[in-house]
């Protein structure tokens, strides 16, 4: 125990138990410390995760939360809500190397005035012997000072700095003479360079351009008859890889309408617009998009009856931030051919050929299927992108000579395994490291909100963080731990709607891999509460809106992190 | 000018960062920003484009203007300390050098911001000659060239050679400090003022030299003079061959007829507006990666016994932009959404002498999630008023 700290502990009591609880142990003359400050909370499934977040933003070196034992609630279930939610938020916080033990859940009745004593008397030496809440203090106080370009006024010690480098990269617009350059981070996992990668089901260079032309005759069938009043899908941009989301109201305008391999918009967000306009909207929508179509049924943001839904082939979607990642610039006006495996790139400092895969989106190489989950007709096929770890190969070619089912079977395996490689890669770290991690990663965030603006489960009218109630704005990123606390707490509201659309790290403009908080929700939710797939059909229930007697208690996280 | 060889670079970083502190871009996982030089970091000079812009440096994201503390009953105001220290921004490209143009226009006309003023003043701009200019560049169609990018001096990478000339006495005065400190660093042997030692020609790779002292030494040492003009060629025709490849960079030849002072009255009623920003998400990301928005908002962060008072970047795409006591003057996103293209393109060019208030950097084109911008809509009324006449 370190000598003269005290801890701030603040201790969430649910009225109708623990809160009367504590009063037992006043009245019964039992005492524990006077580090813990109570908060009497109407149940204990009143605490907002924010509120954890909050307490330590301002200072908390622990957190406590208190309620009645499962079974007891005052309410008949609020406390079994809480559970889930804490647990999952424990593991979140475990998982950004927030340490463990800072936060704990407890259930004490209003007769258990020496159980509430002792824990009390038992956490606060569990904080006392983590000590200062330094990693989140530390985010705090360089948070007040912050800039970007904080300029320290010490006296500079070296002006010989070791290890800053000069990259080797060109110097010079010859294109061939670009280097490989590494792996950015949403790609982290796609290798390139694999000639043998590339044995897909059907030929998707040739077939994305049927596939438009097969829309566009379909989608003017459909206006002109009536059956539908608008159209939502892309629309050609200045180049072939800036397509623009849009509504088409007539047949001319639907000339520009544009589906190619750059398509990778979610479209299905805005159909919460839709929904509020006359007449049907046919939308054009790729597999995984029809998972937030389904998920924003059941939350009654979209209306059905409403909807025209053409499923759409998908053969994966590239980013051309991906191919630019690879040194390609200066890329001439319609100079991308994509063909089944490659893309061919003219540019005006020479011609490039770079990997299909290696430019893909990330959420295309873990792919949940090519299955559309909800249509109203199909246009154009669907292939396998996923993207099987370490090798680089696309799993669709794992086993080329095996029959058709076994090299299904193969691929469902795989692709389920990368989807949360980095996940679990991540989960092996220390909990420093972890820490380091994100850390470094959100350091990047510059409060641009576009993460939450494009997400279909971030369907809220007015955003939480948008009000005035908070000391930091939504918009400015002078708290470093204002970032990870929006980044945690946007996760969090999303978890169990989330249908790992990826749109996220799409549209991240500093390419911070968001996904992985969505994901890590998603493995938890998996492994604790049973295989959950948000969208997969319409009006599921979230895990997070139900509940079993036998759930695991939010300790879980803690014993679990013992074991590794 | 200076001349030191591309493999040195960081011994002329290390030079400059023992005088001043040091701006430049550099990589965080594959992401490169300005940031400060310091021990560890990737350093990024051959990267073309940013993620933000420097306009950081300058004019950063949040920054405290001033915080109060309650001790009893007394109430102390501390005012956030103003840049006092010089410090250097290496890299600037043409498109950002011209953001700081449009910024010094807002922020040093009465009433003066003296926070700006203060890192103004202080910040010396090492401007860099764009070598790869990419695709989404269009900053020759509002008059930047990207081989003449200004600021108090330009660096340009030739083959392996690094040379840095002084646009002014700022500049001067900036690099006759760092040739000192080459020369009094281990690098005396090679690295050495021309006028003052004879020696230096001896070692034909790396060199100093003061464009006023070019007449003496070409007197001193007959060699010196071709290598020297040599590298003016060499120079010279690096720089056409990026002129070259500008010139078939697809948006560069974008056309502003009809924006600026001449814009016609009924723009900004013009039903495209609403054709056009449909997909905007309302995310700020075109507003915070510009060189040159400026908008900001001043917010109190309650310390629980201080209270700091902070300004951070605000972006016109929120619907809090504008937000007063009595409500917002915009209600709808198509009405932000037209702010942002009026700002650039007409009210900022009104109000300061048909300067556009967008320097074609592209970073908009880059970035914007759903892949609106800037050339859109310009293109859109460009075609809108060929259909109508």
């Amino acid at each position: 125990m370190q000598i003269g700290f005290r801890p701030k502990i603040v201790a969430f009591c649910c009225n109708w138990c623990s809160y009367a609880g504590a009063d037992l142990a006043g009245s019964s003359r039992l005492s524990y410390p006077a580090d813990v400050k109570i908060i009497r909370v109407p149940c204990s499934c009143r605490v907002n995760p924010m509120f954890i977040l909050r307490a330590f933003e301002k200072g908390a070196d622990g957190v406590i939360m208190c309620g009645c034992h499962p079974g007891d609630c005052h309410y008949s279930t609020g406390n079994f809500y809480a559970r889930r939610r804490m647990t999952l938020l424990f593991s979140m916080l475990d998982f950004i190397g927030v340490e463990n033990g800072r936060c704990r859940v407890e259930w004490v009745s209003a007769a258990e005035g020496a159980k509430f004593s002792q824990t009390m008397n038992e956490f606060v030496e569990k904080i006392c012997s983590l000590g200062e809440n330094v990693r989140l203090s530390n985010l705090r106080k360089t948070g007040s000072q912050q800039t970007a370009f904080t300029i320290n006024t010490e006296k500079r010690e070296t002006h010989r700095l070791v290890g800053a480098v000069v990259t080797d990269a060109s110097w010079t617009g010859e294109g061939s003479k670009v280097s490989e350059k590494e792996e950015n981070g949403n790609q982290m996992s796609v290798v390139t360079g694999d000639p043998e990668a590339g044995q897909y089901e059907p030929e998707c260079g040739s077939q994305t351009a049927k596939t438009e032309e097969s829309l566009k005759i379909r989608l003017a069938q459909l206006l002109e008859s009536g059956k539908a009043a608008r159209v939502l899908g892309w629309k050609k941009g200045e180049t072939d890889y800036d397509p623009e989301p849009a509504f088409f109201e007539n047949k001319d305008e639907l000339g520009a309408f544009v589906y190619n391999d750059f398509c990778g918009a979610n479209l299905s967000k805005y159909m919460i617009e839709a929904a509020g306009l006359d007449g049907v909207t046919a939308v054009v929508l790729k597999p995984c998009d029809t998972y937030s179509f389904n998920q924003l049924m059941t939350e009654h943001r979209v209306v059905r009856e409403k909807t025209y839904i053409i499923g759409v082939g998908c053969c994966g979607k590239l980013s051309i931030s991906g191919i630019r990642a690879q040194g390609v610039t200066g890329i001439e006006e319609n100079g991308i051919e994509v063909t089944d495996d490659r893309i061919k790139i003219k540019t005006v400092y020479g011609d490039r050929e770079i990997e299909r895969n290696s430019a893909m989106l990330e959420r295309c190489g873990v792919c949940k299927g090519k299955e559309h989950r909800i249509f109203d007709e199909l246009i154009g096929e669907s292939r396998d992108t996923t993207i099987c770890a370490g090798t680089g190969k696309a799993c669709g070619s794992a086993a080329p000579d095996s029959t058709v089912s076994n090299a299904a079977a193969g691929r469902e395996n795989s692709g389920k395994d990368q989807r949360f490689a980095e996940v679990e890669r991540i989960e092996k770290l220390s909990a420093k490291e972890r820490f380091e991690y994100f850390s470094n990663e959100l350091s990047r965030c510059i409060r641009c909100n576009a993460c939450r603006n494009v997400c279909p489960a971030c369907s809220c009218i007015k955003c939480v963080f948008d009000g005035n109630q908070f000391d930091e704005a939504a918009k400015a990123n002078s708290e470093p731990f204002e970032e990870k606390m929006f980044h945690i707490i946007r996760a969090f509201h999303v978890a169990g709607r989330c249908t790992d659309c990826g749109e996220c790290s799409r549209v991240c403009p500093q390419n911070i891999p968001l996904h992985l908080f969505n994901r890590k929700f998603i493995k938890d939710i998996n492994e604790l509460y049973g295989e959950y797939c948000a969208g997969y059909e319409a009006g599921s229930v979230s895990p997070l809106t139900r509940f079993t007697m036998q759930d695991a208690e939010p300790s879980v996280v803690t014993e679990r992190s013992k074991g590794c | 000018m200076l001349k030191i060889s591309t493999d040195r670079i960081n011994e002329l970083m290390d030079a400059i960062a023992s005088k001043m502190d040091l701006i430049l871009p550099v990589e965080n996982n594959g992401q490169v920003n300005f940031g400060i030089y310091e021990s560890g970091v990737r350093v990024r000079l051959d990267a073309l484009k940013t993620v933000k812009s420097a306009k950081d440096a300058f004019f950063p994201q949040s920054e405290t203007l001033y915080s109060c503390s309650k001790d009893l009953k007394n109430l102390s105001v501390t005012p956030a300390k103003l840049m006092d220290r010089p410090f250097a921004v290496f890299g600037m490209k043409g498109c950002d050098i011209r953001g700081l143009e449009v910024l010094d226009r807002v922020f040093l006309s009465d009433p003066v911001d003296g926070f700006y003023k203060a890192r103004r003043e202080n910040g010396i701009v090492i401007g860099m000659v764009c070598n790869t200019p990419w695709e989404s560049c269009f900053c020759k169609a509002f008059g930047v060239d990207c081989t003449e990018p200004g600021g108090d001096a330009t660096a340009c990478v030739v083959g392996d050679g690094l040379f840095i000339e002084a646009n002014n006495e700022k500049g001067k005065a900036f690099l006759e400090m760092i040739s000192e400190v080459l020369i009094s660093e281990t690098l005396a042997d090679n690295c050495i003022m021309r006028d003052t030692v004879e020696t230096v020609s001896k070692d034909g790779t790396e060199k100093t030299a003061l464009e006023d002292d070019k007449e003496q030494s070409v007197s001193k040492d007959g060699t010196e003079k071709t290598a020297d003009a040599d590298d003016m060629e060499k120079l010279r025709a690096h720089k056409e061959s990026i002129r070259r490849i500008t010139e078939k960079l697809p948006l560069m030849s974008l056309s502003l007829k009809g924006w600026g002072t001449e814009t016609p009255k009924d723009r900004f009623d013009s039903p495209l507006w609403e054709k056009l920003y449909k997909p905007c998400l309302a995310c700020g990301t075109c507003t915070f990666v510009c060189p040159t928005c400026q908008c900001y908002d001043i917010k109190d962060h309650d310390d629980g016994d201080s209270v700091r008072r902070y300004r951070c970047w605000d972006s016109c795409m929120y619907s809090d932009f504008t937000l007063m006591a009595h409500g917002n003057p915009r209600t709808s996103q198509m009405q932000r959404f037209r702010q942002r293209f009026m700002h650039k393109l007409v009210y900022y060019p009104q109000n300061n002498d048909g300067i556009f208030s967008c320097t074609g950097c592209g970073r908009c084109i880059d970035k914007c999630p759903q892949s609106l911008n800037i050339v859109k809509v310009i293109k859109a009324f460009e075609k809108e008023g060929k259909e109508n006449v």
